[in-house]
């Protein structure tokens, strides 16, 4: 059996707690949502200010839950619907975890909804270590939220109890990736009981991450291709305009063969020899321009060697 | 009477000279000592000598007999001297009466039946006879083929002490070995294999390029099958042809250490060795209580492949600092130190991940980010700080093998290596064997000037990558050898940008999904 986490490698206390926000149950700004279900938080601890809008202004928001361990297109799925429904002023939930976690709030930082990220351990605990360029991110322009006092550490148990906050927070919980008995199910299974709804994107059929999502799918929950979906099933019309229109941004500013290599990624993410069969350049070009577009801000390398366009 | 055979003995890679004297007397019991730090080997000289003299149709003599190996300070290991001690006796004993005995050198193995067997390092030995102003040197006919690459030396090989005294009598038969070193450079730089094999692969094709024409040291990083090992077997294929001095070196490493095939004389095709992990350091960089090179040595003007990187041992990658570092390697015996060349091209291979599909079409990773970044992070600092190029070999698709072809030839690439190292040649003609990859600091600083345009680029990259001076030099020396192939006199932007590339590790800010 694999441990959850190791302490050691994983946590490192941020030092101050000055920053540190609590509401109690009482008090006006408690966020109703969570007052209606059962065994609410008695206090929150919170860093960042969107929860606060966010219950005043009772915004919608949706969860996007799945496993850490992944597949690149979870992440993608994750990241997408992510970004497609924060840029509809919906706010994403989730928990701040490896894998789909991490993905959805990456892309929900990009939209207007913004993202806020429910905690199994004291906020001066950051777990997992690799996210905390991300923890940094939400709580600049989201939230961090958790019911743990400081310095409690990310326990087993507490992932239970952090998963009915996500859904307790959410209108609409969406399952993305995870195995047969995931974490995901839990927040699923709060968020049916609840009384809210759970929607699943399909998965791989051959993989072991498809084993939640369609376990969910069998017994009834809505399938999610994209976010009009889960528009739909909330009941909101889309807002924004149709994205990713192909205007590059700086264009004139490349050269032609910049510009054709850009315009090769922007269609789909590549690897460079792709890159190099795509286009017909010459290898030593095709290296070269890469790195100035990356410099340039306008693409990214993953870390499975493919190169993103930036959007 | 008091004899006295020219010999010698390996010392390192160098062998040093070595005076078997035999004095046989009759006065006492048969008896038979050597003295002058013999090892085990040499001690047991006698029962192979004397079944070996007594099945020649000679004697052995029934005195006392006393062998003294001169000087005594060296230490004298293994049978090679057996040869030199028979003689010795055969011509104390006036069973032979050889007046040309002093112009020649001589080793070999003796066996029960008077044959002459292998002995190991003949090469050096032969350089020794030479340099002693001996004119020439018998020794067994399986190890007189690299001796006899050796200009300006009689090089006798025996099969049998019969041999030899046939030899010593009128200086007739057997004849010297003679060999054609032009027939034998003409085999230089041939290779089984060529980097057309290698279907797609552009960009490591490049890297590697670039690497064997700065002498740039590689990393490659990629999944099972992706083409790591296709791709670093051929890279001697594309390293320029040895020189003879660099044939002659590495010969005379191979030989001493046993593993040089008794039908080659000279070693023209670049080494390329794969220790296993689990390799010891002293298999890696030599030592023993019979000292031998090491892997280190092995790959002298060559390649050394670590596959797996991951898999060794910190401690042992720590002890490759040194030889990377200066060239060679010096391990303690038990008389002193040993000191062996080591000058060679580090390749080494790794899964990109835990499970290694990461970036793999066909099979999805399943590892987490940390777990990814744990893996990448264990490879030893010191290593990573001294290898210049990585670079990331995505697996092809089964579909894209089929639609590329193999593409450039090692013939074709290495026209452009030999130019970049002519322009390398000029660049440091106070220093032989001077390559952009071995720069110093002050070296990089004379050599890689940059322009204005090209500098104000070098800042914004060191800036956003979040470069370390130290690989801010190596993308400096990179660039170098960039615009060595690109013919170019200065380091212009797409030199730098390109030599960015090869520096995957330097990117702090990669997509993470
Ligand atoms: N680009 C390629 N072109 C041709 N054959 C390839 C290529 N990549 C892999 N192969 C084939 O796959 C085999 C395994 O490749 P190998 O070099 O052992 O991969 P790795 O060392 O990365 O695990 C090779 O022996 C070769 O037959
Ligand atoms: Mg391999
Ligand atoms: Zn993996």
């Amino acid at each position: 059996m694999r441990k959850l986490y190791s302490i050691e490698h994983t946590i490192d206390r941020t030092g101050g707690v000055s920053n540190i926000h609590t509401l109690k149950i009482a008090d006006d700004d408690y966020p109703q949502c969570l007052r209606e279900i059962s065994c609410p938080p008695a206090t929150l601890y919170i860093e960042g200010g969107l929860l606060l809008s966010f219950s005043k202004e009772r915004r919608r928001a949706v969860g996007i839950v799945g496993s850490r361990r992944c597949s690149a297109y979870g992440r993608d799925m994750a990241a997408r619907l992510g970004e497609d429904l924060s840029q509809e002023g919906i706010t994403i939930v989730s928990g701040l975890a490896e894998g789909i976690d991490a993905s959805a709030h990456w892309g929900a930082l990009k939209g207007q909804g913004g993202t806020i990220a429910v905690l199994g351990c004291g906020l001066d605990v950051v777990y997992p270590k690799v996210n905390q360029v991300l923890y940094t991110k939400i709580k600049e322009n989201g939230s961090v939220i958790t019911e743990f006092e400081p310095g409690t550490l990310p326990f087993h148990q507490n992932f239970p109890a952090r998963n009915r906050i996500i859904s307790g927070l959410s209108d609409l919980i969406i399952v993305v990736e995870g195995a047969e008995r995931s974490g995901a199910l839990i927040t699923a299974d709060f968020a049916l009981e609840q009384g809210k709804e759970v929607m699943a994107v399909p998965g791989r059929a051959d993989t072991r991450f498809c084993k939640a999502p369609h376990k969910l799918l069998r017994s009834g929950a809505g399938l999610v291709e994209t976010s009009q979906d889960v528009l739909e099933e909330l009941g909101m019309d889309s807002h924004s305009k149709p994205k990713r229109s192909g205007n590059i941004p700086q264009l004139e500013a490349l050269t032609d063969e910049e510009t054709q290599v850009y315009r090769t990624l922007a269609e789909d993410s590549q690897n460079i020899d792709e890159i190099i069969m795509n286009t017909g350049l010459q290898t030593h070009i095709v290296s070269s321009i890469l790195v100035i577009l990356e410099l340039k801000r306008l693409i990214i390398k993953g870390l499975d060697s493919k190169y993103h366009v930036c959007s | 009477m008091l004899a006295k055979v020219a010999s010698a003995v390996l010392t390192g890679l160098d062998a040093g000279l070595v005076d078997v004297e035999v004095d046989v007397t009759w006065a006492t019991l048969p008896n038979f000592n050597v003295v002058g730090l013999p090892d085990a080997a040499v001690r047991e000289a006698r029962e192979r000598v004397k079944s070996g003299i007594n099945n020649s149709e000679l004697e052995f003599p029934l005195g006392k007999v006393t062998v003294n190996l001169a000087p005594a300070s060296l230490r004298k290991e293994g049978p090679s001297l057996d040869l030199p001690i028979a003689m010795g006796i055969l011509q104390a004993t006036k069973q032979i009466e050889a007046e040309t005995i002093d112009d020649f050198l001589m080793i070999g193995e003796v066996s029960l039946d008077g044959s002459v067997r292998r002995v190991y390092g003949a090469l050096s030995i032969a350089l020794c006879a030479l340099e002693q102003g001996k004119k020439g040197i018998i020794l067994p006919a399986e190890s007189a083929t690299e001796a006899a690459v050796v200009k300006g030396l009689d090089v006798i090989p025996v099969s049998h002490i019969r041999d030899v005294i046939r030899f010593l009598k009128d200086g007739e038969e057997p004849k010297p070995l003679v060999l054609d070193i032009k027939k034998l450079t003409a085999c230089t730089g041939k290779y089984d294999v060529d980097f057309s094999d290698v279907r797609g692969q552009e960009h490591a094709k490049r890297a590697l390029e670039v690497a064997a024409a700065g002498g740039h040291n590689i990393l490659m990083i990629g999944p099972p099958g992706s083409g790591k090992t296709m791709l670093a077997r051929r890279f001697p294929t594309i390293l320029p042809p040895m020189s003879l001095e660099e044939a002659l070196e590495t010969t005379k490493i191979y030989s001493a250490s046993r593993l040089l095939h008794s039908s080659i004389s000279l070693m023209f095709k670049r080494p390329f060795r794969d220790p296993h992990h689990t390799t010891s350091d002293v298999g890696l960089i030599g030592g023993g209580r019979f000292p031998k090179p090491g892997e280190v040595s092995l790959s002298n003007n060559g390649v050394l492949f670590l596959d797996e990187l991951n898999e060794f041992k910190r401690s042992t990658l720590e002890v490759l600092r040194q030889p990377i570092e200066s060239g060679t390697v010096t391990v303690s015996r038990a008389m002193g130190t040993v000191t062996y060349p080591a000058v060679f091209n580090l390749i080494a291979a790794m899964n990109p991940c835990p499970c290694g599909h990461l970036g793999d079409k066909t099979r999805e990773c399943v590892c987490t980010i940390s777990e990814i970044r744990l893996y990448q992070s264990k490879i030893s600092g010191p290593l990573k700080d001294r290898i210049d190029v990585h670079i990331e070999v995505p697996r092809l698709a089964k579909e894209d093998m089929v639609k590329t072809n193999g593409g450039e030839s090692s013939r074709e690439i290495i026209k452009r290596v030999n130019k970049a190292r002519s322009v390398q040649k000029d660049r440091f003609k106070e220093k032989k064997d001077m390559l952009n990859a071995r720069m110093s600091v002050s070296a990089i600083n004379r050599f890689c000037l940059l322009g204005e345009e090209s500098k104000r680029f070098i800042e914004n990259a060191i800036d956003s990558l979040g470069l370390t001076a130290r690989s801010y030099h190596k993308v400096l020396t990179l660039a170098r050898t960039i615009s060595d192939l690109d013919d170019s006199e200065t380091i212009q932007t797409r030199h730098l940008a390109e030599a960015l590339q090869y520096r995957t590790y330097d990117r702090q800010n990669r997509r993470r999904f």
